[in-house]
């Protein structure tokens, strides 16, 4: 019989409150325990929300880890990361973009910037490149260096004007055209909208014939250099390095070059950098 | 190919999309981050079907929270709480929930059927999908988010600038310079979303409710019956179904939109169209509104997955997180098994979508238990566990007492703007990167 009380009735609610009390008790043991299991274990902060290049370069470092693996840690950007780092008592590596160093446009520091305290080491480095879909036929290095041709380019505001500068050098008659993600240049390849892009990763579909390096990487055809010796930042490349915390007894570095992550990395691109060069070089070389 | 794993991750995605579903903050990417040890454990199509299953059954959960509560589980459901909770409040309720869960698994299933027929044109869509397109659609979004605002033109303008100005908030890396720090590292990473939407929509909204309709928290719950007569009568709604089951699909697949976008775009719409029929009464709420908002959710979420599963792009950053799962692993990320998974993909979607429609319903009665409260002290509540909702999400990164004074800040605003519709803030806030992004693309474009 259902007894009913201020408006409730008992039977059946005792019913939907024990299946709730279930659920919330399951969840609350599952929080503890997850957090309690990965105590001794190394977290990995992921600061881009945008997915790609920065996603699998800290998923090779989570990969290496293995049974280490703590929990991968999620915040809005770089400025969050830092704050993390700062604060946290677990050990936990980031990689960390070079460009999160250099001075903001107004010459204070980067919020990005970190404390050499929590500088681990380089970490890896690929050569800008400039790339264009296979299928069109158009986009060729004449093109690049004669026609009003547009080149969508990584909107970032250390690197964005270095590839201003390069492709005013290049062809004046050029339009560079600035897009906040890399995927928003396939799909702008892909549309016609524009005729080649500045990347350090060639996806399915698309060449690199022109390479920002002293040397010819991958498929690329000629250097930048040997294109337009005069043309500013004409070698140029991208890297991140490890900052951590609480990393005193592991060699971060140590553990993920050895890892079958790094050696099957997709992006083969993506050297080891600066290896063979001393901590406080390398850390010079960040600060200036 | 499918096995007891494939049981196991489908049922565990459907507690999974419930709990995103139901708790304000924790979204699918918090989810999927919580599972990634088991799924970097699991066979490839199984890290699929649990994506899929899960985010189906999210949207279905989310409404729900959104109508009940006033509080939106994540931005695509902000239109949801907006009109559905007036609904709630004119003791609408039960029809609000059926109504908008029926609809959902109709847009579904019409997301489904539409990138079946597209298929052959599918590539096509991408070859005009330029920038110039992204500028008139989110452009012609703004304007009609300004337009159809119950405020006077010049506060919805300067509440849609003010939104922008807060999503500026913090270091750009765009711009390599900071926008409003004032030098404090609180500040830097920028306004998180919660305390965003909690002080300038939820409580805005809570209030302005709580002088409004009944005082009770009364809930019929909603039954089989009541599902099947809803099903019966939906078809009068039908115009709005196909309107928002066609953006929620644009908008899903297309990269830099997402589903969150389907379902503000198809919510602009329909409520243009209903204030132009003089069918709009903005403090009663209006069901076609929140139907073409939760059905563009879903149709959406489906749609979402077209660019991963046909050029190989992850649009969403879950995709990009399995899709690096896959590739890690050695898995063969080509274009061909993405599209072999295509039938796969379909049926765990419709099944779990059609769990989803049920399992809310069941769920939703839970809550008669509030039955015969004094809606006020209902509200408190909510607002205390959206407090410590904020709390705990920022925790998750070591910044709780951080998100907590950033909601402590906003909070006057907050207060003073709540006889204000606020949407347009908290649109201003949620496009803010993408308008910028794309209209600098239009100077440069055009000049």
């Amino acid at each position: 019989m259902d007894i009913v009380y201020l408006g409730f009735n008992i039977k059946k609610e005792k019913k939907m409150k024990k299946k709730i009390s279930i659920i919330l008790a399951t969840l609350l043991m599952i929080l503890p325990v997850s957090s309690a299991l990965s105590a001794d274990k190394v977290d990995v902060i992921q600061y881009s929300r945008a997915g790609g290049l920065h996603d699998r370069m800290i998923t090779y470092v989570a990969d290496s880890l293995g049974d280490r693996f703590g929990e991968r840690i999620v915040v809005d950007n770089c400025a969050a990361a830092i704050q993390y780092l700062k604060k946290t008592s677990r050990p936990t590596v980031a990689a960390m973009a070079f460009e999160s160093m250099a001075k903001q446009n107004d010459g204070s520091k980067n919020a990005c910037a970190i404390d050499k305290k929590h500088f681990v080491q380089m970490y890896a480095a690929s050569p800008w490149s400039v790339c264009h879909r296979t299928d069109n036929p158009a986009a060729t290095i004449s093109a690049l260096r004669n026609d009003e041709v547009r080149v969508g380019v990584w909107q970032n505001g250390f690197y964005g004007p270095r590839f201003v500068a390069f492709m005013e050098a290049i062809n004046p008659k050029a339009k560079v055209i600035p897009y906040a993600k890399a995927k928003m240049y396939r799909a702008a390849l892909v549309a016609g909208e524009i005729d080649f892009s500045i990347s350090t990763v060639a996806k399915d579909g698309e060449i690199c014939p022109v390479v920002l390096n002293d040397k010819l990487v991958g498929d690329a055809q000629i250097t930048a250099s040997d294109l337009e010796p005069k043309a500013p930042h004409n070698v140029l490349g991208y890297s991140y390095f490890f900052a951590g915390a609480n990393l005193a007894n592991i060699d971060i570095a140590e553990i993920v070059f050895a890892s079958d992550a790094w050696k099957n990395r997709r992006d083969q691109r993506y050297g080891q950098f600066m290896t063979g060069v001393s901590k406080n070089k390398q850390w010079k070389s960040l600060i200036n | 190919m499918f096995g007891l794993e494939t049981v196991i991750v489908f049922f565990a995605a459907i507690v999974c999309g419930t709990i995103s579903g139901i708790m304000p903050g924790v979204g699918g990417m918090a989810v999927m981050l919580m599972a990634y040890p088991f799924l970097i454990e699991m066979q490839p199509h199984n890290i699929l079907i649990f994506y899929v299953s899960m985010v189906s059954v999210d949207q279905f959960f989310g409404g729900i929270t959104a109508i009940v509560f006033g509080v939106p589980g994540s931005s695509s459901a902000v239109p949801s709480a907006m009109e559905g909770h007036k609904l709630f409040k004119q003791g609408r309720s039960s029809e609000s929930i059926m109504y908008s869960a029926i609809g959902s698994w109709l847009t579904s299933v019409f997301g489904v059927i539409l990138i079946l027929a597209m298929i052959p044109l599918l590539f096509m869509v991408y070859k005009v999908w330029n920038s110039t397109v992204q500028m008139m659609i989110f452009g012609l979004t703004s304007i009609a988010i300004i337009w159809i605002s119950k405020n006077k033109i010049i506060v919805s303008v300067a509440l849609f600038i003010f939104g922008n100005l807060l999503g500026k908030v913090g270091y750009d890396t765009y711009t390599n310079s900071s926008f409003m720090t004032f030098d404090s590292a609180l500040l830097y990473p920028g306004l998180p979303i919660m305390p965003v939407v909690t002080t300038m929509f939820v409580i805005p909204l809570l209030l302005n409710s709580l002088s409004r309709g009944a005082k009770i928290f009364e809930f019929p719950g909603v039954t089989m019956e009541g599902y099947i007569e809803s099903f019966r009568k939906i078809k009068r709604y039908s115009t709005t179904l196909i309107r928002a089951g066609f953006l929620g699909s644009i908008g899903g697949f297309v990269p830099g939109m997402s589903y969150g976008m389907s379902s503000i775009m198809a919510y602009t719409v329909e409520k243009w169209v209903q204030i132009r029929r003089g069918s709009y009464i903005p403090r009663k709420g209006n069901m076609p509104c929140l139907i073409a908002s939760e059905g563009a959710n879903n149709a959406g979420t489906f749609t979402q997955l077209v660019p991963l599963l046909f050029l190989g792009i992850p649009i969403t950053v879950s995709e990009a997180l399995i899709y690096n799962i896959l590739d890690t692993r050695g898995y063969p990320v080509t274009i061909e098994w993405f599209q072999s998974t295509f039938a796969m993909i379909i049926v765990f979607f419709l099944f779990s979508a059609t769990i989803g429609l049920f399992a809310a319903g069941r769920y939703v009665n839970f809550m008669k238990i509030l039955n015969n409260v004094e809606i006020k002290w209902v509200y408190l509540c909510v607002v205390l566990f959206l407090f410590g909702a904020i709390y705990y999400v920022g925790n998750q990164t070591l910044a709780g007492l951080e998100h907590i004074t950033i909601t402590a800040m906003l909070l006057p605003i907050g207060l003073l703007l709540s006889r204000c519709d606020t949407m347009p803030l908290i649109y201003g806030f949620i496009l803010h990167d993408k308008l910028f992004e794309v209209a600098v693309r239009m100077w440069i474009l055009y000049t």
